[in-house]
């Protein structure tokens, strides 16, 4: 128990996100500016648009390294290129299921809709990953240590 | 005469025929095909033997015919091209003839699909029309490759066909028909019918292009035991049409067995009263065989005449 | 265009139990297009292979390559490296290719990766639908360019049979009845009485039923070539 709990006490979850540049990536700058804290292991990787989220981008993140990965979108109806959000969503769902069957939990993939004003939105999506992460552990499948 | 069984010789002296049909049972167990036989023998003239029917396993058609031909009842074999190629369809239909069997229904055959082997390959190198052609064609002495059948009689058969006024598209049926009877079909089974209207437009086609003088055309009939049984095949089976009018009949019946058979037997009397050009009826009581005795009873068509 | 879907990511698993060291491999030819074989496709496979068993507990290492058609077996020279450097082979191409790499490696384990399902059409974003057998003897000069062999369930040269209902074919309501799609084409194209006339049975002997097909071309043979 006590070495549980150290063990807890010293996993950091790496998390990367993939942050679309209309909103998701905003609202991160905003959280900086306005000094909101949010946990150091995450690293933004901008995108043009949440459609340019691919299966293949999470699952690499997850076998570099990532503990969870995360999706943030347009709101909803208020992609710039239409239905890229959609897209997104489709294909995180996807990923989810590929990952359950490899053994992996599919709750390493977050996904949510916000706004380029929402900086307390960003922060609140990544502590609640960042939570679940502690609870669950390292990835088991990440190659790359 | 094409090959002289009880059912062709009936149909040419001009009388009313009637048919039933048994399933071959899902075993080796001959009593089934004896008992029923024993049961309805004297109450058609000939009975259909499906060919493993909506793709369930059972026994072969043609034994179970030969069975029925040893009691001296005249079988009417079902032959579908969804489990042999031509060389097995022949060839099973030179056995058939070999065995004293005279009457072939060819069929398409259902799909697999709803049967209980769904993963089978199916073969359907030859269709119902070609199957046709290709009996005609053997008992003209030729097998289908054109080949000549030597130091032999060719095989005599009674040629049937199914026709389904009741599939799409509509127009088309008829001309489906036309094919089947060029094709060498002597007789025809409809669908079992249970939306009148539409089996009336259709004879009236049937007419125009005048196949009922080119062919025997008997009328399929089904009893039907359940109101929901009815409702079910409305909706969801693919070639066949139930007018509300018959649901409703059965719905609202006290004894729905017993207005299940006072519909066939009003709808035999109708057809025999309304409908020019029919010769007779095929009536498919599945798994309710022991009614026909009943059916042909009520309906006057008792008893059934001799023919030597 | 050939049409493949993934095996489920458990039966590779299976396949690639005990190997150390596995090479993925792509085709950039149907199998690219139809989303299922290429570059990227592979790129996720690996990712999945390797995670899943270092979950596991077995991590194995496994190479990624992809290349312009594993029907042609001169491009199997790009990726003969990883090949030879692996112990067990994923082709993730179609069949063709799978068998393609067993032919070039003689020596090499190969597995599928994909389940090759047909010669299709994309009709719309994730949807393929067959449309051509491969039979040999084409006759949609006749069926109005709608194929009777690849369209109907039963393969029939004189449908529709009694199945055929509002438009659809006896096995499902989700079938489009191909003989009614061959109707509706005659009917617009002013050829509809052709249905009166009796098709002969199909000669299959040109389909896979005459064994296993070759087709050389003396055109176009060098003499240097196989
Ligand atoms: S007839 Fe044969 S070649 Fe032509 S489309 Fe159909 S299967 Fe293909
Ligand atoms: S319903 Fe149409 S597609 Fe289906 S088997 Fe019959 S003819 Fe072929």
């Amino acid at each position: 128990m006590a070495g549980q709990v150290a063990r807890l006490e010293t996993f950091q979850p790496e998390i990367v996100a993939f942050c679309c540049e209309n909103s998701g990536y905003l609202a991160a700058q905003m959280a900086i500016e306005a000094k909101l804290s949010y946990p150091q292991t995450v690293t933004l990787v901008k995108l043009p648009c949440s459609g340019r989220v691919d299966a293949l981008f999470l699952l690499k993140a997850l076998e570099n390294g990532a503990d969870g990965v995360m999706v943030l979108a347009c709101q909803k109806e208020n992609c710039k290129f239409l239905k890229g959000n959609v897209r997104a969503e489709q294909r995180i769902e996807a990923t989810r299921k590929t990952l359950q069957r490899i053994g992996i939990q599919p709750e390493r993939v977050a996904f949510c809709h916000l706004a380029a004003n929402m900086g307390h939105k960003f922060v609140e999506e990544v502590r609640g990953l960042y939570g679940k992460l502690t609870e669950l552990g390292p990835n088991p499948g990440k190659v790359r240590k | 005469m094409k090959a002289g069984s009880n059912l062709e010789k009936l149909l040419r002296a001009g009388e009313f025929v009637a048919t039933g049909e048994i399933g071959p049972p899902k075993s080796c167990d001959a009593n089934v095909i004896t008992h029923a036989g024993e049961m309805l023998r004297n109450h058609a003239d000939a009975f259909n033997l499906t060919d493993n029917q909506t793709a369930i396993v059972r026994m072969s058609s043609i034994a179970a015919g030969k069975i029925l031909t040893d009691m001296g009842i005249d079988p009417i074999i079902q032959m579908t091209c969804r489990d042999r190629n031509r060389i097995g369809l022949q060839s099973d239909a030179l056995g058939a003839a070999a065995l004293g069997i005279k009457n072939v229904l060819c069929l398409s055959g259902d799909h697999q699909r709803f049967g209980n082997h769904p993963m089978a390959k199916n073969v359907w190198d030859m269709d119902a029309i070609t199957l046709i052609q290709t009996l005609d064609g053997l008992r003209k002495g030729y097998f289908q490759n054109g080949e000549e059948i030597k130091k032999c009689e060719p095989p005599k058969f009674f040629i049937g066909c199914a026709a389904n006024p009741f599939a799409d598209p509509f127009e088309f049926r008829v001309t489906r028909l036309e094919k089947k009877v060029d094709a060498g079909a002597d007789f025809v089974q409809t669908q079992c019918i249970l939306d009148m209207e539409r089996f009336e437009r259709w004879m009236e086609l049937v007419r125009e292009r005048g196949l009922h003088e080119r062919c025997f055309i008997t009328a399929g009939l089904m009893p039907i035991k359940s109101a929901k049984g009815a409702r079910y095949m409305q909706k969801n089976v693919a070639g066949m049409m139930v007018s509300d009018e018959i649901c409703e009949r059965l719905e609202k019946a006290e004894d729905v067995k017993a207005e299940g058979v006072q519909l066939v037997v009003d709808q035999i009397n109708y057809i025999r009263k309304n409908i020019k050009g029919v010769a007779g009826v095929h009536i498919m009581a599945v798994a309710w065989e022991e009614i026909i005795p009943t059916i042909i009873e009520k309906a006057g068509l008792a008893p059934r005449p001799k023919v030597s | 265009m050939i049409i493949a879907n993934g095996k489920p990511i458990e039966e590779v698993l299976k396949s690639l139990e005990g190997h150390k060291k596995v090479a993925v491999l792509g085709c950039r030819g149907c199998v690219t297009v139809c989303l299922a074989g290429g570059e990227k496709e592979v790129g996720i496979l690996a990712s999945q292979i390797r995670m899943a068993r270092e979950q596991a507990g077995q991590p194995v290492e496994v190479l990624e390559g992809t290349v312009e058609r594993q029907c042609d077996y001169e491009y199997f020279e790009q990726v003969k490296d990883i090949i030879e450097e692996a112990d067990a082979i994923v082709s993730i191409a179609c069949g063709v290719g799978v068998q393609g790499v067993a032919e070039t490696f003689p020596e090499k384990v190969v597995y599928p990766g994909l389940n090759t399902m047909f010669m299709g059409a994309n009709l719309n974003v994730g949807v393929w639908a067959e449309r051509c057998q491969g039979c040999g003897n084409c006759v949609l000069e006749i069926s109005g360019g709608v194929c009777p062999v690849a369209r109907c369930s039963k393969s029939l040269m004189n449908g529709p049979c009694g199945g055929s209902q509002n438009g659809k074919c006896e096995i499902s309501k989700d079938v489009d009845c191909g003989w009614q799609l061959i109707y509706d084409r005659l009917s617009k194209i002013g050829r509809v009485d052709s249905l009166r006339n009796i098709i002969p049975p199909k000669d299959w002997s040109t389909s896979r039923d005459g064994g296993p097909r070759k087709l050389v071309r003396e055109d176009l043979q060098l003499e240097s070539g196989k």
